[in-house]
């Protein structure tokens, strides 16, 4: 099989994961380019393709490129519709852009600015912030839970692109914010996450995900 | 024409201008849910039972289908009208379009909100960090100024949902952090924004473009005077208690420019009714009672050279610990200084930790919040509601806000800051 195109990511980032199981379900062949960060993406030849220089980034055979990874491994689904990752009608695919939604602005958001604060990333460190942005999550996390107490997967009883993205947030989420206590109180987002991620066709593509113990929390800097 | 379902949504988040523009443009009418009250109607087990997230926008079609999430509404409205062409005529072109709604959304709009929660203390201030927002933002509308240098819109020659969304949030983003200096590295983008908001379909719903004009700076919360005396440690002090330099997310105060502009309120026809006047007799006599504050008013009250209305924050869900919330009425009020010749606030935290609200009155110069309150940069960031001194609801409620003694769906006045 010819690549369908060529495709400039990171293993570690999530959005990678997520194009790379789409690639692999949808069952097309992705040139993986040569990518070092902070190099490739300053360079001219990058940055003419690619303005803004970040990744997730594609370039379809013919030259046609894309950015941003949601809009990727939708682009990437649609070309296989067969593949059932859009689901089978327009609802379907309209509720599989709202769980892509809730996942990266409901759970994955909080998790990366909690990693952020507790990184010093965003400024001085601030417990009440830090918490704030604990509660927010719970609350989609609860819905969640809820939900996926009824629901094998979240649009019908196969596979979508809905699944593939909120699989590998949880997987990062589960090395941030959801510590071995915490888990432990959303069984069915997890038996959810390990369904998803055990898919012959995904685990390739996800790689490992480091679990915390603890739900992450700040480390007074020693003099 | 048949309504494709009805939104329940607030007029004032970009979202729901995106979700209303798609709409307007592909033809299809969508019912706003009226009388829709945010913080009550959506804890409501009616609207729970469609919507168990409890978060607006939020949709339900007319054969029953239910949606969340603002922009991916958008999308579906979008593409119930294909010969709109909102969504591209092609396979490329709609991957193109959700790129570009999927970039104005991460990269433009996140940084706003961050720089806006560094500005009001959500996030402790530290300038390091709102500077490199600032330029993360700038790189964002960078990338954009370059492309539609060339182009009248993002993707191919003519209106897509891009446009649309790019368009709400570059709204928001001219009015509160991108200033004159700023703006003047991005004429195709200014340009860009008058094209779209000036469309006649869509002038009414993206309502005027409030340029900010210069940035807003950071400015320490002054230390409160009301310091209770530090106690020695003692096994029997609360533990929640901290000591209010760590611990305090006091709404930081944001002193914009004093407008050099002659001030439209000054060229109204003159009133007997004087604020001043007013101010003293609220802080010298009692509220209510015989003699009190409330009979002066009801005396001297001009209610065609004033208005009164109700004031009540839109995100209460975001409220923690209530003293926090009444710093950011402090900090609210501090941001209108520049109309306090126009205006009377009396505002309060009613409820209880995690479980409460900010609401209350004002009485300002005129017949328009807008033009009296928009000196604040978060003025959005509430509702207004005028009020009808004849109605008794209206009445009561007017009075309770004064009084401190506002009750709303069980949740009791806390604690309260009068703007005067």
């Amino acid at each position: 099989m010819a690549p369908t195109g060529t495709f400039y990511g990171d293993r570690r980032q999530r959005q990678t994961k997520v194009i790379q199981a789409v690639a692999a379900i949808a069952g097309l062949e992705l040139e993986i380019a040569p990518f070092e960060f902070g190099v490739t993406n300053k360079s001219p030849e990058f940055l003419t393709k690619f303005p803004l220089g970040k990744i997730p980034a594609f370039e379809r055979k013919d030259g046609f490129t894309l950015t941003e990874g949601a809009a990727i491994a939708r682009y990437l689904s649609s070309v296989a519709p067969e593949s059932g990752l859009l689901g089978s009608s327009i609802e379907e695919a309209a509720k599989i852009d709202q769980w892509i939604h809730f996942a990266e602005t409901e759970i994955q958001n909080y998790t990366d600015r909690v990693y952020a604060l507790v990184e010093g990333m965003t400024g001085d460190y601030n417990k009440a912030a830090h918490d704030v942005l604990v509660k927010n999550q719970l609350r989609g996390l609860n819905y969640l839970e809820a939900y996926l107490s009824t629901h094998t997967f979240l649009i019908n009883e196969s596979i979508t692109l809905a699944d593939v993205t909120l699989a590998a947030t949880i997987g990062r989420t589960v090395g941030v914010t959801l510590g071995a206590a915490e888990r432990a109180t959303f069984p069915h987002i997890i038996a959810f996450f390990e369904k998803v991620t055990q898919d012959s066709r995904i685990a390739p593509a996800f790689g490992n995900f480091e679990r915390v113990e603890v739900s992450v929390a700040f480390k007074e800097k020693t003099a | 024409m048949p309504s494709i379902g009805t939104l329940w949504a607030v007029t004032a988040m970009p979202q729901t201008t995106v979700i209303r523009s798609a709409a307007a443009l592909g033809g299809l009418d969508i019912t706003l849910a009226e009388g829709y009250k945010h913080f009550e109607d959506n804890k409501k087990p009616e609207f729970l039972a469609k919507f168990p997230h409890g978060k607006i926008p939020a949709f339900e079609g007319e054969n029953g289908f239910t949606l969340t999430e603002g922009l991916v509404i958008a999308r579906y409205v979008a593409g119930l009208a294909p010969n709109s062409g909102l969504l591209g005529n092609s396979a490329e072109d709609t991957a193109l379009v959700d790129q570009w709604v999927h970039f104005a959304e991460t990269e433009i709009f996140s940084m706003f909100v961050m720089i806006f929660q560094l500005l009001n203390g959500h996030l402790a201030y530290n300038k390091a960090i709102h500077t490199t927002f600032i330029e993360r933002q700038l790189r964002s509308l960078a990338t954009l100024e370059t492309h539609l240098s060339t182009r009248t819109f993002l993707v191919g020659e003519r209106i897509t949902l891009a446009d649309l969304t790019a368009a709400a949030i570059l709204h928001r983003v001219v009015a509160n952090t991108a200033d004159a200096p700023t703006r003047a590295k991005l004429p195709n983008t200014i340009r860009f924004l008058e094209t779209i908001v000036n469309q006649p379909k869509l002038k009414d719903i993206y309502g005027p473009i409030n340029y900010i004009e210069k940035a807003l700076q950071y400015v320490p919360p002054k230390k409160e005077k009301e310091a209770k005396p530090a106690a020695a440690p003692a096994p029997a002090a609360p533990k929640e208690k901290k000591p209010k330099e760590e611990d305090d997310e006091d709404d930081g105060n944001l002193v914009p420019e004093e407008p050099k502009a002659k001030n439209p309120l000054d060229s109204l026809p003159k009133s007997t009714f004087n604020l001043e006047d007013w101010k003293r007799a609220y802080s010298n006599k009692d509220t209510r009672g015989a003699g009190g504050a409330l009979e002066w008013f009801y005396e001297n009250f001009d209610s065609e050279g004033f208005s009164v209305w109700r004031v009540d924050f839109k995100y209460n869900e975001e409220l923690t610990l209530t003293f926090m919330s009444s710093n950011q009425i402090g900090g609210f009020f501090n941001r209108l200084e520049a109309s306090r010749k126009y205006l009377f606030g009396s505002v309060g935290v009613l409820g209880e930790p995690n479980a409460s609200i900010i609401s209350g009155a004002l009485i300002l110069r005129g017949q328009e919040v807008g033009a009296v309150v928009d000196c604040a940069p978060d003025w959005e960031s509430y509702e207004y509601k005028k009020l009808d001194l004849s109605n008794a609801d209206d009445k009561a409620y007017f009075e309770a806000a004064l009084a401190w003694d506002l009750e709303v769906d069980g949740k009791a006045w806390k604690d309260g800051k009068n703007f005067k």
